[in-house]
């Protein structure tokens, strides 16, 4: 039952638009300011000297073009495969970010301070788009996409 | 399938730092911006001024009325309690705040604070008022922990 549910072309469809949409929209303000995007992956205190710079250059290009992989159907298993490593990857900063108390924005899908700061709600909401990911990645859509997958 | 995911991923991949550094490049943003630019993160700051102050340094300068201090938190936070006398003044709303960084006082000593150790906001702010032209500013990194632990004087906003 769940099953046929999950393989279900419409359902794929909404999954796809969840996923690809969110990345998409996610990577707009990360291109346009890399250097606020940088400063929030810094406040992470993962990674120091020049990396974030490096990672806020090419981290919202490979958000876009997943995004779009997934939409389009054109590189999809990759683009699927490709956010779920980063899904779990952003899911574990916050994590690890949280347990040692760091009063910091997300740097997710806004770079504005006043709006995104990092919580559980954060660490739920990418547990879901994970689920989604990996209904999505054995998937093969068939409809809407602009090359078979 | 994780054959062609993989292979797939690869050009995702190079095609993304392809087209960041070349957007870098043309748009003179990120890893090409400007040098001096991003300075590896806010909290790198801290051996420059300004310099942080301990509980017993605070408490001294809080008697003597000597210093101003300054709560970075949110205003939901500051409304709850705050140190005595302190004025709010969030980080994230420090671009919109231009009146209450106007009125600041240049010649006093403005110690900033947040909720404790673990939090930036304190040292971020603290180096956007150095920025500013207030070279007395400090900050403390204890905060508010540190201040309500010690039974400090505080007071909470009607």
């Amino acid at each position: 039952m769940i099953k046929s549910v999950l393989s279900n072309e419409y359902v794929l469809f909404a999954f796809r638009l969840l996923v690809g949409l969110t990345f998409v929209f996610a990577s707009i303000d990360k291109i346009a300011d890399p250097l606020s995007f940088a400063n929030a992956v810094a406040n992470y205190r993962l990674v120091a000297g020049s990396v974030p710079l490096i990672v806020a250059t090419v981290l919202p290009w490979v958000e876009l073009l997943c995004g779009f992989a997934v939409l389009s159907g054109l590189y999809y298993r990759g683009g699927v495969l490709i956010l779920l490593m980063l899904l779990i990857a952003f899911t574990l900063a916050v994590i690890t970010g949280l347990i040692r108390g760091l009063d910091i924005s997300c740097g997710c899908f806004t770079l504005d301070p006043d709006v995104g700061r990092i919580g559980w709600n954060k660490v739920f909401e990418n547990i879901g788009l994970i689920l989604a990911g990996l209904v999505l990645f054995p998937s093969r859509p068939r409809r809407f996409v602009l090359t078979p997958g | 399938m994780i054959r062609q995911a993989a292979r797939e991923s690869a050009f995702i991949l190079c095609a993304a730092v392809l087209l960041g550094f070349t957007f870098s490049l043309f748009a003179g943003k990120g890893v090409f911006a400007p040098s001096g630019s991003f300075s590896a993160g806010a909290t790198s700051r801290t051996a420059s001024p300004p310099s942080p102050i301990n509980v017993a340094e605070a408490k001294m300068l809080f008697e003597s009325n000597t210093a101003l201090f300054v709560d970075a938190r949110h205003d939901f936070d500051f409304r709850r309690g705050h140190i005595k006398s302190a004025i709010s003044l969030p980080l994230n709303e420090f671009d919109a705040r231009q009146s209450t960084i106007a009125a600041l006082p240049k010649d006093k000593v403005i110690i900033v604070y947040c909720d404790g150790a673990e939090c930036n906001s304190s040292i971020e702010l603290a180096a956007k008022l150095y920025d500013r032209g207030f070279s007395g500013v400090r900050f403390f990194p204890g905060g508010w922990e540190d201040w309500t632990s010690n039974n400090l004087p505080t007071e909470a906003s009607k």
